[in-house]
């Protein structure tokens, strides 16, 4: 079941790649119909060739197009190896019986969700008039406002009301809980 | 829930990233002049193009060129169409040991369908999906359950594991083999009914 609990697929720069290569394919079968259907090339295509043949490597056009390149081959190599967050994290779940599940029962509860569960949490709390939260795998960020002038005692609050939620949830490993306060006058 | 081309993915884009790399570092490396001890052609006043209008001339270059574009289309089609999430769902769930007694048959989605209804009926939970893999003989049961953000997601875990999956199993008549649940937490308090007044 790694499926559920699984890295980014890159699928953005997928996309753009074959896309890329999509519209150079289109260009270099339009050229070559071009020239098969008028006997002669595209006078901007002729015009290029016969202009880059007396460039020299250091020519500042070409050395700008290179390093064009390699970056963009750089940050292609990026994306790839950079294993990227988990989408989810585990939730503990019961060991089944051997008749109804062979293997075992995996759980697992997207960030997304994470952060819901603690601006709820948060939102339970006196004081607290507004909260923004987000996650990862491992780390909760629960950003709020309050009308409080004195703040300590609120944020201690809220992060163990967050705890809380978190053990009551199962999350596993317990993700750690960072809780903001601004103070914000209310009209 | 659904699978994506992630490794397919990273392996084209290290190529492709590599192929690129070393275009543009060795382009600059040999502007530079680094790589003049190892070619004349590679000295940084050297032409390496020299020769372009020539080859665009050569009568085999339309040809050529439409050969590169097909296998273009070919790789840039087959990659995009490696990026639509697929589902991997269970064929025909077979129930018969031997066909000449008689055939039952069943559709995966039926069985799966009846099973995130009765996840629907859990406290907190507004919503629910389920997709059945592998086979009738070897099922593999996977959940997207989404719940309010009232809920306990272990309980409702524990709740599937406790309640639904034993009357999944009787159903199906065999043990599954691994099942997976995703909990999605949404604010939306309700599930969604509908009321036809007429």
């Amino acid at each position: 079941m790694k499926a559920l609990r699984h890295r980014p697929a890159r699928v953005l720069p997928a996309v753009l790649v074959s896309i890329v290569m999509l519209a150079l394919a289109a260009a270099l079968l339009w050229a070559a119909i071009a020239r098969l259907a008028t006997g002669q090339w595209w006078s901007q295509l002729s015009r290029a060739a016969q202009s880059v043949e007396q460039a020299p490597w250091a020519a500042p056009g070409a050395m700008v197009a290179a390093a064009v390149v390699a970056i963009i081959g750089l940050l292609l190599i990026i994306w790839a190896l950079a294993p990227g967050a988990f989408t989810t994290a585990r939730v503990a779940s019961p060991e089944p019986e051997d008749a109804v599940v062979r293997g075992g029962v995996h759980a697992v509860i997207t960030t997304g969700g994470l952060a819901t569960l603690a601006s709820g949490a948060a939102h339970q709390i006196d004081g607290v008039s507004g909260v923004r939260s987000s996650a990862t795998a491992k780390s909760v960020l629960v950003s709020l406002t309050t009308p409080l002038r004195s703040r300590d005692s609120l944020v201690a609050e809220v992060r163990a009301a967050v705890e809380e939620r978190m053990r009551r949830s199962g999350v596993f490993p317990a993700p750690k809980i960072r809780v903001r306060a601004h103070t914000k006058e209310m009209s | 829930m659904r699978i994506l081309a992630g490794g397919l993915n990273r392996a084209w884009l290290t190529v492709i990233g590599l192929v690129l790399l070393v275009l543009g570092v060795g382009w600059l490396l040999a502007a530079s002049g680094l790589l003049a001890s190892l070619h004349p052609a590679l000295d940084q006043e050297a032409a390496p193009m020299r020769g372009a209008s020539g080859v665009l001339d050569q009568p085999w270059m339309p040809a050529a060129m439409i050969v590169v574009a097909a296998l273009l289309i070919l790789a840039g089609l087959s990659w995009l169409v490696r990026q639509i999430p697929r589902k991997r769902q269970a064929p025909t769930l077979r129930f018969h040991e031997d066909a000449r007694q008689g055939v039952t048959l069943m559709e995966a989605p039926v069985f799966s369908d009846a099973v995130a209804h009765d996840v629907e009926e859990l406290e907190h939970v507004t919503a629910a999906r389920a997709l059945l893999r592998g086979s009738r003989s070897e099922p593999e049961l996977v959940l997207r359950v989404a719940v309010n953000e009232r809920a306990d997601a272990q309980e409702v875990v524990d709740a599937i594991s406790e309640r639904i999956l034993p009357r999944a199993v009787e159903a199906l008549g065999v043990p599954f083999t691994d099942v997976g649940i995703e909990i999605v937490v949404t604010r939306q308090s309700r599930k969604s009914d509908r009321v036809r007044v007429q």
